[in-house]
Protein backbone atom coordinates (compact mmCIF):
# COMPACT_ATOMS: atom_id res chain seq x y z
CA UNK A 1 0.00 0.00 0.00
CA UNK A 2 1.34 3.02 -0.63
CA UNK A 3 2.14 5.71 2.19
CA UNK A 4 3.86 8.39 0.20
CA UNK A 5 2.85 9.47 -3.56
CA UNK A 6 4.24 12.21 -5.60
CA UNK A 7 2.50 13.40 -8.89
CA UNK A 8 3.85 16.10 -11.08
CA UNK A 9 6.44 17.95 -9.31
CA UNK A 10 8.04 20.58 -10.41
CA UNK A 11 11.04 22.88 -9.25
CA UNK A 12 12.81 25.55 -11.28
CA UNK A 13 15.26 27.69 -9.27
CA UNK A 14 15.10 30.96 -9.57
CA UNK A 15 19.20 31.57 -9.76
CA UNK A 16 20.75 29.67 -12.70
CA UNK A 17 17.16 28.81 -13.76
CA UNK A 18 18.30 25.16 -12.79
CA UNK A 19 15.65 22.53 -13.00
CA UNK A 20 15.62 20.36 -9.98
CA UNK A 21 12.37 18.50 -10.30
CA UNK A 22 10.80 17.82 -13.86
CA UNK A 23 7.63 16.03 -13.47
CA UNK A 24 8.26 13.58 -10.86
CA UNK A 25 5.81 10.80 -10.09
CA UNK A 26 6.66 8.23 -7.76
CA UNK A 27 4.96 6.48 -5.04
CA UNK A 28 6.74 5.00 -1.80
CA UNK A 29 5.16 1.56 -0.09
CA UNK A 30 4.32 1.50 3.87
CA UNK A 31 7.65 -0.45 5.20
CA UNK A 32 9.99 0.17 2.37
CA UNK A 33 13.26 1.64 2.09
CA UNK A 34 13.15 3.54 -0.72
CA UNK A 35 16.29 4.80 -1.86
CA UNK A 36 16.99 8.05 -4.17
CA UNK A 37 20.12 7.46 -6.17
CA UNK A 38 21.98 10.15 -8.28
CA UNK A 39 24.82 12.19 -8.97
CA UNK A 40 25.38 15.29 -6.62
CA UNK A 41 23.19 17.66 -8.60
CA UNK A 42 20.94 15.32 -10.33
CA UNK A 43 18.06 16.98 -7.80
CA UNK A 44 17.77 13.94 -4.90
CA UNK A 45 18.27 16.19 -2.39
CA UNK A 46 15.93 18.79 -3.49
CA UNK A 47 13.57 16.32 -3.92
CA UNK A 48 13.43 15.13 -0.17
CA UNK A 49 13.47 18.57 0.92
CA UNK A 50 10.48 19.03 -0.85
CA UNK A 51 9.08 16.44 0.93
CA UNK A 52 10.12 17.94 3.93
CA UNK A 53 8.99 21.16 3.17
CA UNK A 54 12.27 23.14 3.46
CA UNK A 55 12.03 24.21 -0.47
CA UNK A 56 8.81 24.88 -2.07
CA UNK A 57 7.67 23.43 -5.37
CA UNK A 58 6.68 25.24 -8.11
CA UNK A 59 3.47 22.85 -8.86
CA UNK A 60 2.73 19.04 -7.93
CA UNK A 61 1.15 17.43 -5.18
CA UNK A 62 2.68 15.57 -2.06
CA UNK A 63 0.00 13.06 0.00
CA UNK A 64 1.72 11.25 3.09
CA UNK A 65 -0.88 8.58 4.20
CA UNK A 66 -4.15 10.64 2.58
CA UNK A 67 -2.99 14.06 4.04
CA UNK A 68 -1.93 17.00 1.05
CA UNK A 69 1.41 17.81 2.35
CA UNK A 70 1.70 20.25 -0.79
CA UNK A 71 -0.70 20.76 -3.17
CA UNK A 72 -1.44 24.35 -5.66
CA UNK A 73 -3.57 25.58 -2.53
CA UNK A 74 -1.61 23.74 0.66
CA UNK A 75 1.59 24.07 1.90
CA UNK A 76 2.32 22.50 5.34
CA UNK A 77 5.04 23.64 7.29
CA UNK A 78 7.75 21.16 8.07
CA UNK A 79 6.75 20.43 11.65
CA UNK A 80 3.31 19.57 10.80
CA UNK A 81 4.02 17.42 8.16
CA UNK A 82 4.49 14.17 10.22
CA UNK A 83 7.65 13.09 9.05
CA UNK A 84 11.36 13.15 10.55
CA UNK A 85 14.41 13.54 8.78
CA UNK A 86 18.33 11.93 9.97
CA UNK A 87 20.59 15.12 8.36
CA UNK A 88 23.89 14.46 6.40
CA UNK A 89 25.82 15.66 9.18
CA UNK A 90 23.27 14.63 11.77
CA UNK A 91 22.36 18.25 12.87
CA UNK A 92 22.68 17.63 16.62
CA UNK A 93 22.35 20.92 18.94
CA UNK A 94 26.25 21.17 20.18
CA UNK A 95 25.13 22.77 23.19
CA UNK A 96 22.09 19.85 24.25
CA UNK A 97 23.16 17.13 25.53
CA UNK A 98 22.33 13.75 24.13
CA UNK A 99 18.80 13.54 25.80
CA UNK A 100 17.82 16.99 24.88
CA UNK A 101 18.51 16.62 21.84
CA UNK A 102 16.62 13.83 21.78
CA UNK A 103 13.67 15.52 23.13
CA UNK A 104 14.05 18.66 21.00
CA UNK A 105 10.45 20.40 20.86
CA UNK A 106 8.98 16.89 22.51
CA UNK A 107 10.30 17.22 25.91
CA UNK A 108 6.53 16.80 27.55
CA UNK A 109 5.03 13.84 24.89
CA UNK A 110 8.57 12.09 24.76
CA UNK A 111 10.34 11.66 28.01
CA UNK A 112 7.89 8.60 28.29
CA UNK A 113 9.53 6.82 25.56
CA UNK A 114 13.29 8.07 25.93
CA UNK A 115 14.19 5.82 28.06
CA UNK A 116 13.60 2.89 26.23
CA UNK A 117 14.36 4.41 22.88
CA UNK A 118 18.09 4.86 24.57
CA UNK A 119 18.07 1.54 25.59
CA UNK A 120 16.64 -0.18 22.34
CA UNK A 121 19.64 2.12 20.45
CA UNK A 122 22.20 1.23 23.18
CA UNK A 123 22.86 5.34 23.84
CA UNK A 124 21.24 4.82 27.51
CA UNK A 125 25.15 5.24 29.08
CA UNK A 126 25.39 8.46 26.70
CA UNK A 127 22.42 10.06 27.31
CA UNK A 128 24.14 12.84 29.46
CA UNK A 129 27.03 13.64 27.38
CA UNK A 130 27.38 15.96 24.29
CA UNK A 131 27.55 15.43 21.11
CA UNK A 132 31.32 16.27 20.64
CA UNK A 133 32.20 13.72 23.56
CA UNK A 134 30.75 10.89 21.28
CA UNK A 135 31.45 8.46 18.58
CA UNK A 136 30.06 9.02 15.25
CA UNK A 137 28.18 5.87 15.18
CA UNK A 138 26.78 7.35 17.96
CA UNK A 139 25.71 10.56 16.88
CA UNK A 140 24.06 8.78 13.95
CA UNK A 141 22.14 6.43 17.02
CA UNK A 142 21.51 9.90 18.86
CA UNK A 143 20.13 11.28 15.21
CA UNK A 144 17.74 8.61 14.27
CA UNK A 145 16.46 8.76 18.00
CA UNK A 146 15.39 11.90 18.14
CA UNK A 147 13.87 11.76 14.52
CA UNK A 148 11.82 8.28 15.94
CA UNK A 149 10.55 9.70 19.18
CA UNK A 150 7.93 11.86 17.33
CA UNK A 151 6.46 8.19 16.14
CA UNK A 152 6.91 9.89 12.37
CA UNK A 153 4.87 8.23 9.75
CA UNK A 154 7.91 8.83 7.18
CA UNK A 155 11.94 8.93 7.94
CA UNK A 156 13.80 10.82 5.48
CA UNK A 157 17.53 9.85 5.18
CA UNK A 158 20.07 12.00 3.74
CA UNK A 159 23.15 10.57 2.92
CA UNK A 160 23.81 10.04 6.37
CA UNK A 161 27.07 8.23 5.66
CA UNK A 162 28.61 11.00 3.28
CA UNK A 163 30.76 12.15 6.29
CA UNK A 164 32.27 9.04 7.69
CA UNK A 165 35.47 6.55 6.40
CA UNK A 166 34.60 3.41 4.35
CA UNK A 167 35.05 1.31 7.55
CA UNK A 168 32.53 3.29 10.02
CA UNK A 169 30.61 3.32 7.18
CA UNK A 170 29.49 -0.22 6.48
CA UNK A 171 29.42 -0.16 10.38
CA UNK A 172 26.60 2.48 10.12
CA UNK A 173 24.98 0.83 7.46
CA UNK A 174 24.54 -2.32 9.11
CA UNK A 175 23.08 -0.19 12.62
CA UNK A 176 20.70 2.15 10.52
CA UNK A 177 19.14 -0.65 8.35
CA UNK A 178 18.75 -2.79 11.71
CA UNK A 179 16.91 -0.23 13.27
CA UNK A 180 15.08 0.69 10.18
CA UNK A 181 13.61 -2.68 10.10
CA UNK A 182 13.40 -2.87 14.04
CA UNK A 183 11.21 -0.08 13.85
CA UNK A 184 9.27 -1.44 10.96
CA UNK A 185 9.46 2.68 9.63
CA UNK A 186 9.21 3.62 6.03
CA UNK A 187 12.03 5.11 5.51
CA UNK A 188 13.71 7.43 2.08
CA UNK A 189 17.18 7.00 1.74
CA UNK A 190 19.42 9.42 -0.13
CA UNK A 191 22.65 8.40 -1.38
CA UNK A 192 25.37 8.70 -4.56
CA UNK A 193 27.06 5.49 -3.58
CA UNK A 194 26.04 2.44 -5.06
CA UNK A 195 27.23 -0.15 -2.61
CA UNK A 196 24.58 2.39 0.00
CA UNK A 197 22.04 1.42 -2.22
CA UNK A 198 22.65 -2.29 -2.87
CA UNK A 199 22.50 -3.00 0.99
CA UNK A 200 20.09 -0.60 2.46
CA UNK A 201 17.29 -0.47 -0.65
CA UNK A 202 13.72 -2.17 -1.47
CA UNK A 203 13.45 0.15 -4.36
CA UNK A 204 15.66 2.31 -6.20
CA UNK A 205 14.60 5.52 -8.36
CA UNK A 206 17.78 6.71 -10.32
CA UNK A 207 17.40 10.16 -10.69
CA UNK A 208 19.61 12.52 -12.86
CA UNK A 209 19.31 16.24 -13.96
CA UNK A 210 15.91 16.27 -11.71
CA UNK A 211 14.09 13.47 -13.79
CA UNK A 212 13.41 9.76 -12.38
CA UNK A 213 14.86 7.45 -15.04
CA UNK A 214 13.82 4.38 -13.67
CA UNK A 215 12.42 3.07 -10.33
CA UNK A 216 12.75 -0.76 -9.25
CA UNK A 217 13.86 -3.31 -7.30
CA UNK A 218 18.02 -3.15 -6.91
CA UNK A 219 18.48 -5.95 -8.85
CA UNK A 220 16.46 -5.60 -12.13
CA UNK A 221 18.44 -1.84 -12.43
CA UNK A 222 21.27 -4.10 -12.35
CA UNK A 223 20.41 -6.40 -14.47
CA UNK A 224 17.64 -4.63 -16.67
CA UNK A 225 18.21 -0.89 -17.01
CA UNK A 226 16.31 1.38 -19.19
CA UNK A 227 19.14 2.95 -20.93
CA UNK A 228 23.19 3.17 -20.69
CA UNK A 229 22.65 6.09 -18.56
CA UNK A 230 20.79 4.04 -16.06
CA UNK A 231 23.17 1.41 -16.53
CA UNK A 232 25.98 3.97 -15.54
CA UNK A 233 24.49 4.10 -11.29
CA UNK A 234 24.96 0.90 -10.14
CA UNK A 235 28.47 0.06 -11.87
CA UNK A 236 30.71 -0.57 -14.73
CA UNK A 237 29.73 -1.44 -17.59
CA UNK A 238 31.03 -2.42 -21.05
CA UNK A 239 29.91 -1.79 -24.39
CA UNK A 240 30.86 -3.55 -27.50
CA UNK A 241 29.88 -3.64 -30.82
CA UNK A 242 28.53 -7.02 -32.85
CA UNK A 243 26.63 -6.83 -35.90
CA UNK A 244 25.99 -3.05 -36.02
CA UNK A 245 24.30 -3.58 -32.44
CA UNK A 246 25.91 -1.89 -29.51
CA UNK A 247 26.04 -4.72 -26.43
CA UNK A 248 25.86 -3.10 -22.94
CA UNK A 249 27.28 -6.07 -20.51
CA UNK A 250 28.58 -5.75 -16.66
CA UNK A 251 32.17 -7.36 -15.82
CA UNK A 252 31.17 -10.00 -14.52
CA UNK A 253 28.26 -11.08 -17.07
CA UNK A 254 30.87 -13.19 -19.01
CA UNK A 255 32.56 -16.61 -19.06
CA UNK A 256 35.94 -17.23 -20.69
CA UNK A 257 36.47 -20.81 -22.33
CA UNK A 258 38.23 -21.98 -25.28
CA UNK A 259 35.02 -22.17 -27.11
CA UNK A 260 34.11 -18.76 -26.44
CA UNK A 261 32.91 -17.17 -29.72
CA UNK A 262 34.30 -13.26 -29.10
CA UNK A 263 37.88 -12.90 -28.86
CA UNK A 264 39.87 -10.06 -27.29
CA UNK A 265 43.34 -9.60 -26.01
CA UNK A 266 44.52 -9.44 -22.16
CA UNK A 267 45.96 -5.98 -21.07
CA UNK A 268 46.22 -6.10 -17.62
CA UNK A 269 45.10 -8.54 -14.90
CA UNK A 270 44.90 -7.44 -10.88
CA UNK A 271 44.22 -9.14 -7.97
CA UNK A 272 41.76 -7.66 -5.91
CA UNK A 273 41.30 -9.96 -3.29
CA UNK A 274 38.93 -12.77 -3.98
CA UNK A 275 38.62 -11.93 -7.58
CA UNK A 276 40.58 -10.27 -10.46
CA UNK A 277 39.95 -7.39 -12.30
CA UNK A 278 41.22 -7.67 -16.22
CA UNK A 279 41.14 -5.23 -18.65
CA UNK A 280 40.48 -6.63 -22.43
CA UNK A 281 41.04 -5.59 -25.79
CA UNK A 282 37.98 -6.17 -28.11
CA UNK A 283 38.38 -4.91 -31.63
CA UNK A 284 39.34 -1.17 -31.04
CA UNK A 285 36.85 -0.99 -27.57
CA UNK A 286 38.70 -1.79 -23.70
CA UNK A 287 36.86 -3.90 -21.78
CA UNK A 288 37.02 -4.50 -17.69
CA UNK A 289 35.82 -8.15 -16.77
CA UNK A 290 35.81 -9.95 -13.04
CA UNK A 291 36.79 -13.11 -12.91
CA UNK A 292 37.93 -15.87 -10.52
CA UNK A 293 41.23 -16.70 -11.67
CA UNK A 294 43.78 -14.14 -13.36
CA UNK A 295 43.86 -13.81 -16.97
CA UNK A 296 47.18 -14.31 -19.29
CA UNK A 297 48.69 -10.74 -20.35
CA UNK A 298 49.70 -10.37 -23.55
CA UNK A 299 47.45 -13.46 -24.76
CA UNK A 300 44.50 -13.91 -26.87
CA UNK A 301 41.06 -15.44 -24.52
CA UNK A 302 37.92 -16.49 -26.15
CA UNK A 303 34.81 -15.38 -23.89
CA UNK A 304 31.46 -15.43 -23.89
CA UNK A 305 28.25 -12.88 -22.59
CA UNK A 306 26.46 -14.67 -20.44
CA UNK A 307 23.45 -11.79 -20.02
CA UNK A 308 23.81 -8.46 -21.91
CA UNK A 309 22.25 -5.88 -20.24
CA UNK A 310 20.93 -3.56 -22.95
CA UNK A 311 21.29 -4.15 -26.47
CA UNK A 312 20.93 -1.02 -28.50
CA UNK B 1 23.66 44.19 20.46
CA UNK B 2 19.78 42.85 21.01
CA UNK B 3 18.50 44.99 17.94
CA UNK B 4 21.21 43.61 15.80
CA UNK B 5 20.28 40.18 17.43
CA UNK B 6 16.53 40.49 16.00
CA UNK B 7 17.49 42.18 12.72
CA UNK B 8 20.18 39.09 12.18
CA UNK B 9 17.53 36.29 13.34
CA UNK B 10 15.03 37.24 11.13
CA UNK B 11 17.33 38.34 8.43
CA UNK B 12 18.93 34.90 8.03
CA UNK B 13 15.50 32.90 8.85
CA UNK B 14 13.33 34.83 6.25
CA UNK B 15 15.77 35.59 3.41
CA UNK B 16 13.76 38.21 1.32
CA UNK B 17 15.06 41.19 -0.85
CA UNK B 18 13.45 43.77 1.20
CA UNK B 19 15.43 42.30 4.65
CA UNK B 20 18.66 41.75 2.54
CA UNK B 21 18.80 45.22 1.25
CA UNK B 22 17.80 46.89 4.50
CA UNK B 23 20.91 44.69 6.38
CA UNK B 24 23.33 46.39 3.59
CA UNK B 25 22.25 49.67 4.30
CA UNK B 26 21.87 49.31 8.11
CA UNK B 27 25.70 48.32 7.82
CA UNK B 28 26.72 51.82 6.16
CA UNK B 29 26.64 53.27 9.90
CA UNK B 30 30.14 52.31 10.50
CA UNK B 31 31.91 53.86 7.34
CA UNK B 32 30.09 57.30 8.08
CA UNK B 33 32.07 59.73 10.39
CA UNK B 34 30.39 60.11 13.80
CA UNK B 35 30.73 64.16 12.80
CA UNK B 36 28.93 63.47 9.99
CA UNK B 37 26.00 61.53 12.05
CA UNK B 38 25.71 63.57 14.76
CA UNK B 39 25.09 66.62 12.28
CA UNK B 40 22.72 64.23 10.61
CA UNK B 41 20.71 63.38 13.76
CA UNK B 42 20.72 66.82 14.99
CA UNK B 43 18.99 68.06 11.68
CA UNK B 44 16.93 65.15 11.63
CA UNK B 45 15.21 65.41 15.08
CA UNK B 46 15.47 69.19 14.83
CA UNK B 47 12.77 68.81 11.88
CA UNK B 48 10.94 66.30 13.67
CA UNK B 49 10.29 68.76 16.63
CA UNK B 50 9.45 71.36 14.34
CA UNK B 51 6.86 68.93 12.52
CA UNK B 52 5.51 68.26 16.21
CA UNK B 53 5.62 71.73 17.25
CA UNK B 54 6.55 70.91 20.32
CA UNK B 55 10.78 70.89 21.50
CA UNK B 56 10.58 66.89 22.33
CA UNK B 57 13.74 65.16 20.98
CA UNK B 58 16.05 67.78 20.63
CA UNK B 59 18.93 68.18 23.23
CA UNK B 60 17.78 65.31 24.62
CA UNK B 61 20.08 62.21 25.27
CA UNK B 62 17.79 60.09 23.33
CA UNK B 63 19.56 61.79 20.03
CA UNK B 64 22.60 60.80 21.71
CA UNK B 65 21.68 57.10 22.16
CA UNK B 66 20.06 56.88 18.52
CA UNK B 67 23.72 58.40 16.99
CA UNK B 68 25.60 55.48 18.78
CA UNK B 69 22.81 53.27 17.44
CA UNK B 70 23.40 54.08 13.65
CA UNK B 71 27.30 54.56 14.44
CA UNK B 72 27.81 51.12 16.16
CA UNK B 73 25.44 48.91 15.22
CA UNK B 74 27.18 47.58 12.22
CA UNK B 75 30.37 46.60 14.55
CA UNK B 76 27.69 44.41 16.90
CA UNK B 77 26.35 42.56 13.64
CA UNK B 78 29.60 41.95 12.91
CA UNK B 79 30.49 39.64 16.11
CA UNK B 80 26.85 38.40 16.51
CA UNK B 81 27.63 37.14 12.33
CA UNK B 82 30.35 34.76 13.49
CA UNK B 83 28.07 33.15 16.33
CA UNK B 84 25.47 33.07 13.81
CA UNK B 85 27.79 31.06 11.44
CA UNK B 86 27.74 28.22 13.84
CA UNK B 87 23.92 28.02 13.45
CA UNK B 88 24.01 26.25 10.29
CA UNK B 89 21.71 25.68 7.70
CA UNK B 90 21.27 21.86 8.87
CA UNK B 91 20.36 22.95 12.69
CA UNK B 92 18.36 25.57 11.25
CA UNK B 93 16.14 23.16 9.64
CA UNK B 94 16.16 21.10 12.20
CA UNK B 95 15.27 23.17 15.10
CA UNK B 96 12.57 24.24 12.50
CA UNK B 97 11.20 20.56 11.80
CA UNK B 98 11.40 19.69 15.64
CA UNK B 99 10.76 22.67 17.42
CA UNK B 100 7.61 24.75 18.30
CA UNK B 101 7.95 27.98 16.27
CA UNK B 102 9.46 31.38 16.45
CA UNK B 103 10.24 31.86 20.18
CA UNK B 104 11.20 28.56 21.16
CA UNK B 105 14.01 28.08 18.35
CA UNK B 106 15.49 31.57 19.56
CA UNK B 107 15.08 30.53 22.82
CA UNK B 108 16.80 27.33 22.87
CA UNK B 109 19.16 27.03 19.44
CA UNK B 110 19.79 30.79 18.94
CA UNK B 111 20.25 32.07 22.09
CA UNK B 112 22.74 29.76 23.57
CA UNK B 113 24.82 29.24 20.26
CA UNK B 114 24.79 33.33 19.94
CA UNK B 115 25.46 33.81 23.51
CA UNK B 116 29.43 34.14 23.44
CA UNK B 117 29.19 36.19 20.01
CA UNK B 118 26.33 38.46 21.96
CA UNK B 119 28.80 39.53 24.77
CA UNK B 120 32.25 39.95 23.06
CA UNK B 121 29.71 42.22 20.92
CA UNK B 122 28.57 44.13 23.47
CA UNK B 123 32.01 44.86 24.59
CA UNK B 124 33.43 45.76 21.21
CA UNK B 125 30.48 48.49 21.24
CA UNK B 126 31.18 49.70 24.99
CA UNK B 127 34.78 50.44 24.17
CA UNK B 128 33.82 51.86 20.56
CA UNK B 129 31.38 53.61 22.44
CA UNK B 130 33.56 54.63 25.37
CA UNK B 131 36.10 56.31 22.78
CA UNK B 132 33.54 57.78 20.81
CA UNK B 133 34.24 62.05 20.09
CA UNK B 134 32.59 63.83 17.59
CA UNK B 135 29.14 62.99 17.91
CA UNK B 136 29.05 62.76 21.45
CA UNK B 137 30.55 66.40 21.86
CA UNK B 138 27.89 67.51 19.29
CA UNK B 139 24.67 65.90 20.74
CA UNK B 140 24.66 65.32 24.57
CA UNK B 141 22.67 67.34 26.43
CA UNK B 142 24.11 69.77 29.07
CA UNK B 143 26.09 68.98 31.76
CA UNK B 144 26.20 65.52 30.44
CA UNK B 145 30.14 63.93 29.91
CA UNK B 146 31.27 60.87 28.78
CA UNK B 147 34.76 60.09 29.82
CA UNK B 148 36.04 60.79 26.31
CA UNK B 149 34.37 64.78 25.82
CA UNK B 150 35.87 65.05 29.88
CA UNK B 151 39.56 64.04 28.54
CA UNK B 152 38.97 66.35 25.46
CA UNK B 153 37.37 69.37 27.70
CA UNK B 154 40.39 69.11 29.81
CA UNK B 155 43.29 68.62 27.24
CA UNK B 156 41.75 71.71 25.15
CA UNK B 157 42.39 73.47 28.05
CA UNK B 158 45.54 72.24 29.06
CA UNK B 159 44.96 70.87 32.75
CA UNK B 160 47.00 68.19 32.44
CA UNK B 161 47.22 67.04 36.32
CA UNK B 162 43.12 66.54 35.97
CA UNK B 163 43.50 64.60 32.83
CA UNK B 164 45.36 61.42 34.33
CA UNK B 165 42.94 59.99 36.22
CA UNK B 166 40.31 60.12 33.28
CA UNK B 167 42.54 59.26 30.86
CA UNK B 168 43.77 56.44 32.66
CA UNK B 169 40.44 55.13 33.97
CA UNK B 170 39.37 54.67 30.07
CA UNK B 171 42.43 53.16 29.39
CA UNK B 172 41.99 50.25 32.54
CA UNK B 173 38.48 49.96 31.44
CA UNK B 174 39.71 49.21 27.56
CA UNK B 175 42.33 46.72 28.98
CA UNK B 176 39.61 44.67 30.81
CA UNK B 177 37.26 44.40 28.00
CA UNK B 178 40.30 43.27 25.80
CA UNK B 179 41.15 40.90 28.58
CA UNK B 180 37.94 39.50 28.69
CA UNK B 181 36.85 38.83 25.42
CA UNK B 182 40.05 36.51 25.78
CA UNK B 183 38.13 34.43 28.07
CA UNK B 184 36.42 31.45 26.63
CA UNK B 185 32.87 32.14 27.37
CA UNK B 186 33.17 35.09 25.37
CA UNK B 187 34.24 32.89 22.01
Amino acid sequence: MSLLKIENLQKVFRKGGVCVAKEINLEVNEGEIFTLMGKSGSGKSSLLRMICGFEKPDSGKITLDGKVLFSKDIDLEAKERELSIVFQNFALFPHLSVAKNILFGYEKMGKERLESLLDKTGILNIKDSYPHEISGGQQQRVALCRALIRQPKLLLLDEPFSSVDSELRALLRDELKQMIKEFNITSIFVTHDKEDAFYMSDRVALMANGEILQIGDIKTLYENPINKEAAGFLGKINSIVKDSQEILFRPNHITISSQGKLEATVLESVYHGFYYVSVLQHQDQQITVYTTEGLPIGQTIRYDITHSVLVQ
Amino acid sequence: MALAFIVLFFTINYKTKLSQIAYRISLLGYSIPGAVIGIGALLFFNSLDDVIGKYLFGGTLFVLVFAYLVRFYPAGVGSLNSGFSKVTSELTEASKLYGKGEFYRLQKVYLPMVKGAFMSGFLIVFIDISKELPATLLLRPFNFDTLATRIYELASNEMLPSLGIPSLLLLSMTIVAVLLLNLRIFR
